[in-house]
C-alpha cells in the first residue's frame, strides 16, 4: 500500500495539538513537506523537532491567530511563499466548544460566543480554502479536508451551527471543482483523545463515553483521523468527494 | 513511502462476478491477503460486492413481489456475515464491508429499498459487534468503469468530476478499510462517486 504522497505539499491548521498534530506526523511520515499552524510558536517548533527525529520531512512552523483581522489570506500566502505550491490543506483549527461557554444556559450565550465559533470553526475554512483554490485548480491538483462535528447536537452548542455550515458549503464546493482534480471532504471526529478533550470532560465522563456511547468502547488517537486524511490527500482518492466521513468509532447514532 | 496496511495472511472473503469484486480481489491480494470467492473457513475480511450495481433501471409497479432482490441485495450478504461472525469474534478481529447502491434514486426501483436495508443492519450491527473488534461499513460506488455497457448509458457529465470512477477507487478505499489504519471507522456510509451524491450530510 503505497499512498504516493512523497513530494506532496500541506497546510494543516490547527497543528499544535491534538488531530492537526497528529495529522502532521502521518503526512510528515508519508514524505509530504508541511507548513504547520497554530498559535503557539513553541509548541509547533517542539513538533516539528520531534517529526524530524523520527524520520518524517521536517515541517515549516508559520504561526498564526486566526482570530487576527486577515489572519487567513496572510496564512495561505505564506504557505504558498514558503512551498512554493500547496496540494493538501487540512483545515484542523477549530473546537467543539468556546472556553467562555458556560456549560448549562441555553438562552443566554452572549451574540459574541456564537459568532466566534461561527468565525473559527467556518469562516476561517472557507477564507483559508478559497485563497488556495486559484492555486490547486491551476495545477489540476487539490485536496482539501476539514475537520467538522457529528451533525446530531445533544444539546445547545456553540460549534453544532458552524459545523454544519461547513458540510453544507463543502459540498456545494465540491461540485464546482471537482473536474480540476481538486476534492474537499469533511471528518467529523468521536471522541478522540487530546488536548481539548482532555479540558472538556472529567475522567468519569471519558470513562461513560466508552462504555455508554462509543461503540468500539474506546476513545480514538489522532492519528486514526491522520491516516484517513492522507489517504484522501493521496493520488488514491482521486474520487471521493463531497463527503463526510466520520472516523468515531460508531459514536454517531444515525445509520445513514 | 510504502505503508503497512497489517494485512499479511488474514483470509478475505469476497463476493461477486462484476468489475468490483474482482478489482476488490486484486488489491486485497496484493496486500498478502489470502482471498476466496466462497466461504470455505475461517474469515478476516468479508466484503459483500455481489450487488449489480447497474441493475435495470425501473421497476414496473405490477411486480407482486419485491422478494428476490430483497433476497439477492440484503438476505444473503446478511446471512453471510451472520455465518462468518462467530469467528470474528473468537479471533477479536473482523472487517465486515459492503458494496451498496445509492440512496438517491434516479428510477422507482425494487433493489433501492435493499440498500436502506443494507445500511440500517450494518448500524444496528456496529452496536452488537464493536466490543469484539469488529467493524461494519457501507461503501457506495457511483458511476464506475465495467465492462458492463449500460453504465456508459449515463452521461459522464452529470458527475461533478467529469468522469466515471474505476473499479480501483473502490477496491482501493476498501483495503484501507480492511487496514489496520481504519480501526476507528464502523458504522459508516462512504460514497466514492466523483461527487454525483447531492445529500451533504
Amino acid at each position: 500500500m503505497d499512498f504516493q504522497l512523497e513530494g506532496k505539499t500541506a497546510l494543516i491548521t490547527g497543528a499544535s495539538r491534538g488531530i492537526g498534530e497528529g495529522t502532521a506526523k502521518v503526512l510528515a511520515g508519508d514524505g509530504v513537506k508541511c507548513v504547520i499552524s497554530a498559535r503557539r510558536m513553541d509548541l509547533l517548533e517542539q513538533l516539528a523537532n520531534d517529526i524530524e527525529v523520527s524520520g518524517g520531512v521536517r515541517p515549516i512552523a508559520i504561526p498564526a491567530d486566526l482570530f487576527e483581522r486577515d489572519a487567513t489570506r496572510r496564512l495561505a500566502a505564506a504557505a504558498e511563499d514558503a512551498l512554493g505550491h500547496v496540494d493538501i490543506l487540512v483545515n484542523s483549527a477549530g473546537r467543539s466548544k468556546h472556553p467562555d461557554a458556560p456549560r448549562h444556559t441555553p438562552f443566554d450565550h452572549r451574540d459574541s460566543l456564537w459568532d466566534d465559533e461561527m468565525h473559527l470553526n467556518y469562516n476561517t475554512i472557507r477564507q483559508i480554502t478559497f485563497a488556495l483554490l486559484p492555486g490547486m485548480i491551476a495545477q489540476k491538483y487539490g485536496r482539501i479536508i476539514n475537520i467538522t462535528g457529528k451533525s446530531e447536537p445533544e444539546k445547545i452548542g456553540t460549534a453544532n451551527p458552524p459545523k454544519a455550515a461547513v458540510h453544507a458549503w463543502a459540498k456545494g464546493v465540491s461540485r464546482k471543482v471537482a473536474k480540476d482534480g481538486v476534492t474537499i471532504n469533511s471528518i467529523p471526529p468521536g471522541k478522540i483523545t487530546s488536548e481539548q478533550i482532555q479540558q472538556n470532560y472529567t475522567d468519569e465522563e471519558r470513562a461513560a463515553y466508552s462504555s455508554n456511547d462509543i461503540t468500539l468502547g474506546y476513545f480514538g488517537e489522532p492519528e486514526d483521523i491522520g491516516h484517513l486524511i492522507a489517504y484522501l490527500a493521496s493520488p488514491l482518492g482521486n474520487y471521493i468527494t463531497g463527503t463526510v466521513i466520520p472516523v468515531d468509532g460508531g459514536f454517531r447514532k444515525h445509520s445513514f | 513511502m510504502k505503508r503497512d496496511p497489517q494485512l499479511k495472511g488474514k483470509s478475505a472473503l469476497v463476493t461477486g462476478d462484476n468489475d468490483i469484486a474482482t478489482a476488490i480481489r486484486a488489491a486485497l491480494a496484493a496486500e498478502g491477503c489470502v482471498v476466496t470467492e466462497v466461504h470455505s473457513g475461517p474469515v478476516d475480511i468479508l466484503v459483500n460486492a455481489a450487488a449489480d450495481l447497474h441493475a435495470p433501471s425501473s421497476t414496473p409497479l405490477e411486480l407482486e413481489s419485491w422478494a428476490d432482490d430483497m433476497e439477492r441485495c440484503f438476505e444473503a450478504p446478511r446471512g453471510l456475515a451472520h455465518s462468518v461472525l462467530p469467528g470474528m469474534i473468537e479471533n477479536k478481529f473482523g472487517r465486515i464491508i459492503n458494496v451498496i447502491g445509492s440512496f438517491e434514486p434516479m428510477h422507482f426501483n425494487s433493489e433501492f429499498a435493499a440498500w436502506g436495508a443494507m445500511a440500517a443492519w450494518s448500524k444496528s450491527l456496529t452496536r452488537k459487534v464493536g466490543q469484539h473488534g469488529i467493524t461494519v461499513n457501507c461503501v457506495q460506488p457511483g458511476l464506475i468503469e465495467t465492462s458492463d455497457a449500460r453504465a456508459k448509458e449515463f452521461e459522464a457529465n452529470t458527475i461533478p468530476a467529469g468522469r466515471l470512477g474505476k473499479p480501483a477507487d473502490i477496491a482501493n478505499f476498501v483495503v484501507y478499510l480492511a487496514s489496520g489504519y481504519a480501526h476507528y471507522i464502523t458504522g459508516t456510509v462512504i460514497p466514492i462517486d466523483g461527487g454525483l451524491s447531492r445529500y451533504q450530510h
